[in-house]
């Protein structure tokens, strides 16, 4: 939802342009560089207000299903942390490991999805 | 040339002059770009017999090290630029490929905490050495002879290296421990890789041997011939030596090779293989996969120390905050090794 147009993501889309199609281009060396990582950084930013709010539901969620019980996603994250230093994770080693799974696939979607396709 | 490169210049002048007995003169001279713990220059070096030495300037930071991992973990930092020069006098004399060491300075020349090596040419980018055609050949065969160089590293220990401490696996946890409580924030992932490894910790099978520390793509420097030199020996230290070939293993090290397990350049077998050939003794691959496990929790923690550091205003850049955002390519490959090293 945007507060007027072009909207948040269309902004940075136009930056994200205006660097790989203007700015790269003219630049050299490490400002050539910063600046080819300032453009991905975008794309990461855009990805992010797209889809990190369903994300972060999701992971919540699947949280809720591995501990079993109803919390805010900082307390049940801590609980997790807590459960894999001190606690015996091995013992339910197969839940934790496809929850820990989905939600390194769901973050490295929007970091990198090409990480993943090339994995 | 900028004031204080002149001055800089005056004082390599004054420590060459001292070392090779008559007048040098300082040419050329140039930063650099590099690491977050130290400065390197590149210069020339007019010696008195009319020869041109190409040289390069190691030295800490005026104000110390923005990120050092030895005092993060409270060790304090036991090596310093003494200590380097000593190590890489030993591996030179020992065959190891190194930049040979020129001159420790004396203090009175103004130059503290550094030293000066031999510039050797060569290709030290990860990318260029595995994708240009002119490498083919090196990368083909590099796999061994990164073994038998390991494998002639490992045959020093602490009676030849007696300026390097000691980094057993219990110290290194620690250190992964204070480098994960200093992050943003909780890191399932990691916390989960660490208690692995705290749980499976391996039995030195032998008696500290020389480990390189960083022994990567990365820091290999190599021309068409082959290997000439292997790089930063900042973290060397005395332990298992299994840990140089798990994070020679490590997967950001292939960039983008993925197949080829060994830096982008062969299977771990050529490695192994190379490796007990040269005399380095057996390989274990379960203690290699153990210190690969290791080596990338270090590494996720260190991206995600960048990324506060970032986040904190201490050290700014679009790359160390796109660093705090590849925690995430960190945290799948550390998810896909635990998977498949067995449960819990």
């Amino acid at each position: 939802m945007a507060v007027d147009r072009p909207g948040a993501l269309e902004l940075l889309e136009a930056v994200q342009e205006f660097l790989q199609e203007r700015a790269i281009p003219k630049l050299s060396g490490h400002a050539a560089f910063e600046a080819r990582v300032a453009a991905n950084l975008l794309a990461i930013a855009r990805r992010e207000i797209e889809e990190g709010p369903r994300l972060l539901e999701e992971e919540a969620a699947d949280l809720e299903r591995l501990l079993q019980r109803k919390g805010t996603p900082e307390a049940l994250e801590a609980e997790l942390v807590d459960l894999i230093r001190d606690g015996d994770p091995g013992s339910r080693w197969e839940d934790l490991m496809a929850h820990l799974r989905r939600r390194a696939e769901g973050r490295l979607r929007i970091a990198n999805p090409r990480y993943l396709d090339e994995s | 040339m900028k004031p204080e490169n002149e001055q800089l210049a005056h004082a390599l002048s004054a420590a060459l002059s001292k070392e090779l007995g008559g007048e040098v003169r300082i040419e050329a001279l140039a930063r650099l770009t590099g690491g977050a713990s130290r400065e390197t220059w590149s210069f020339d070096a007019m010696g008195p017999d009319g020869v041109r030495l190409p040289l390069i300037l190691r030295k800490d930071f005026e104000g110390g090290a923005l990120l050092n991992l030895s005092a993060l973990s409270g060790e304090g930092d036991g090596f310093d630029r003494a200590g380097e020069y000593a190590l890489c006098r030993v591996l030179h004399l020992a065959k190891v490929p190194v930049a040979r060491p020129v001159c420790l300075p004396d203090p009175s020349t103004g130059l503290k905490s550094c030293y000066i090596m031999e510039r050797l040419e060569g290709e030290g980018q990860p990318r260029k050495i595995l994708r240009e055609d002119a490498y083919a050949g090196v990368r083909s065969s590099m796999a061994g002879t990164l073994g038998t160089v390991l494998a002639r590293m490992h045959g020093l220990g602490p009676k030849e290296l007696p300026m390097l401490p000691t980094q057993s696996v219990e110290s290194q946890l620690a250190l992964c421990r204070r480098m994960l409580d200093l992050g943003p924030g909780p890191r399932p992932i990691l916390e989960l890789a660490l208690r692995w490894l705290r749980d499976r910790m391996p039995p030195l099978r032998s008696g500290p041997r020389l480990v390189h520390g960083d022994f990567r793509n990365g820091n290999f420097l190599i021309r068409e011939a082959g290997l000439v030199a292997i790089l930063d020996w900042e973290t060397a230290h005395l332990g298992d030596p299994m840990e140089d070939l798990g994070f020679l293993c490590m997967k950001p090290w292939r960039f983008g090779n993925n197949k080829l397990e060994v830096g982008g350049f062969g299977p771990r077998e050529d490695l192994f293989r190379a490796y007990e050939a040269a005399g380095g003794g057996p390989v274990d691959p379960e203690v290699v996969r153990y210190w690969e496990v290791l080596g990338m929790l270090k590494w996720g923690a260190f991206c995600a120390i960048r990324a506060m550091l970032h986040i904190n205003r201490v050290q700014r850049s679009v790359e160390a905050a796109a660093i705090g955002r590849r925690v995430a390519e960190t945290e799948y490959d550390l998810v896909r090794l635990l998977e498949a090293s067995h449960g819990g």
